[in-house]
């Protein structure tokens, strides 16, 4: 990461674009304090990520590429684990259903197909209603209806007044529900402005998967 | 939700992802037992050579067997990234530690016993001195306090080198010369139980090693999980 400024506001969908090697999962892992930066600062709600203590790692939610799914336990016992970590009482049943886990909520983790563990994976994040919701190509492996689902869940999720990251491949799905576009290339950020015309971030992002994107934002 | 609590969560889940796979306790006896075997064509049928060496090759066999665990107390978490869910949770993350050490010096425990009966099987030994209820239940302390300081140190170690390309490599270079003076003071203990001797000494070193790594390694689990 080279000077990187990004800002998720509550009730806000952020989509980060960029090409492979970008930095991207490296960005969404530092801000779910998961990697330590070795300078600059990372803030939610004020407080210092970097030194974030439990009660604020409870209000995030982070879903990445692999599901952080137990193999050996079934899709339920992963839920269920997680909710007894996070202190979530309420019942998985209306979990799973909305995810549509309820037929395989028996099966252990290692069986499912990788579009299924992607959705299993996304109900983990979301089960303990963050309040900010980090996601590492949420869409990787989904078919169409379950990345609608996905789409939806970050509506709920905007509606509800969290802020949500999203750092997708997949251009078109994450400009249909991002309040805002950034494009990151190089672990540099060359595009992160809320006036951009849809066209603008198309265009830098082929750019910068091209390799020949602009110059970093000053 | 406090730090017990949560470790106990931990222990429970991983015991049950072995309960359901069998990775590590069939391959942890089958190695014990492997090197028991050697021992018994080397010794032969001597009982008195097999009683004075029981308490190293014992030892010896669970070293290894324990490493051989320890290989794997980290997969489940690293197969699909589980170790990130764990590590958002809103617990004390020296939590994963100690729910790691629990169940590894659960199923520790749980092989020796198939061990021991397997020694007692090939060399005709006594295990448990001249009376059978105190020496097995001193027996037992010895390999309670003697699983849990070993796990408490190898859980530490595996943390670290679970991250790096050369961990096979490393765990056992780094696990072995620190695990030495754990290793003695289970022979130590072994010998005492057979002799019908006391042992204090053993069992109060074992757990003071066992609490020293524990308070050690809360400080710093939290670092060898970052890296």
């Amino acid at each position: 990461m080279d000077r990187v400024s990004l800002r998720v506001d509550a009730g806000e969908v952020v989509c980060l674009l960029g090409p492979n090697g970008a930095g991207k999962t490296t960005l969404i892992r530092m801000a779910a304090t998961l990697a330590r930066p070795h300078a600059g600062a990372l803030r939610f709600r004020g407080a210092d990520l970097r030194k974030a203590g439990p009660e604020i790692r409870g209000r995030i939610g982070f879903a990445s590429h692999a599901s952080l799914l137990y193999p050996d336990l079934t899709v339920a016992e992963n839920l269920r684990f997680h909710a007894r970590l996070h202190v979530v009482r309420r019942p998985l049943g209306p979990l799973l259903a909305r995810h549509g886990l309820e037929a395989v909520a028996d099966v252990p983790a290692r069986h499912l197909s990788r579009g299924t563990a992607q959705r299993a994976a996304v109900a983990r994040a979301v089960l303990h209603e963050p309040e900010l919701l980090l996601l590492d190509e949420p869409f990787s492996g989904l078919d169409e209806a379950a990345a609608e689902a996905v789409i939806e869940l970050l509506r709920d999720f905007r509606a509800r007044g969290a802020g949500v990251l999203v750092t997708t491949h997949e251009v078109e799905r994450g400009l249909s529900v991002a309040d805002r576009a950034a494009v990151l290339h190089r672990g540099r950020l060359i595009l992160d402005d809320p006036c951009a015309p849809l066209e603008v971030v198309r265009g830098t992002y082929r750019d910068a998967a091209a390799g020949r994107g602009p110059g970093p934002l000053s | 939700m406090s730090l017990l609590r949560v470790a106990a969560a931990i222990a429970a889940k991983d015991l049950r992802s072995e309960i359901r796979s069998r990775e590590r306790a069939p391959a942890m006896l089958l190695f014990a037992a492997l090197i028991l075997l050697v021992m018994h064509f080397a010794v032969g049928l001597d009982s008195a050579a097999a009683a004075a060496l029981a308490p190293g090759v014992i030892q010896t066999a669970l070293l290894f067997a324990g490493t051989l665990g320890l290989y794997r107390s980290f997969a489940p978490e690293t197969e699909s990234m589980a170790i990130h869910g764990l590590m958002l949770a809103p617990v004390d993350r020296a939590a994963i530690y100690f729910g790691k050490v629990a169940s590894g010096a659960v199923l520790l425990f749980v092989v020796q016993i198939p061990v021991l009966a397997i020694y007692e099987a090939l060399f005709s030994v006594n295990l448990w001195g001249v009376a059978p209820v105190h020496g097995i239940l001193s027996l037992g302390a010895v390999l309670a306090c003697g699983s849990l300081a070993f796990t408490a140190l190898g859980v530490i170690v595996a943390a670290i080198c679970a991250s790096t390309s050369v961990r096979e490599v490393l765990l056992p270079l780094l696990l072995f010369p620190l695990a030495a003076p754990l290793v003695i003071a289970g022979v130590s203990g072994l010998r005492a139980v057979m002799g019908g001797d006391p042992i204090g000494e053993a069992v109060r070193f074992l757990l003071f090693a066992a609490l020293a790594l524990g308070a050690v390694s809360w400080m710093v689990f939290e670092f060898a999980l970052e890296e």
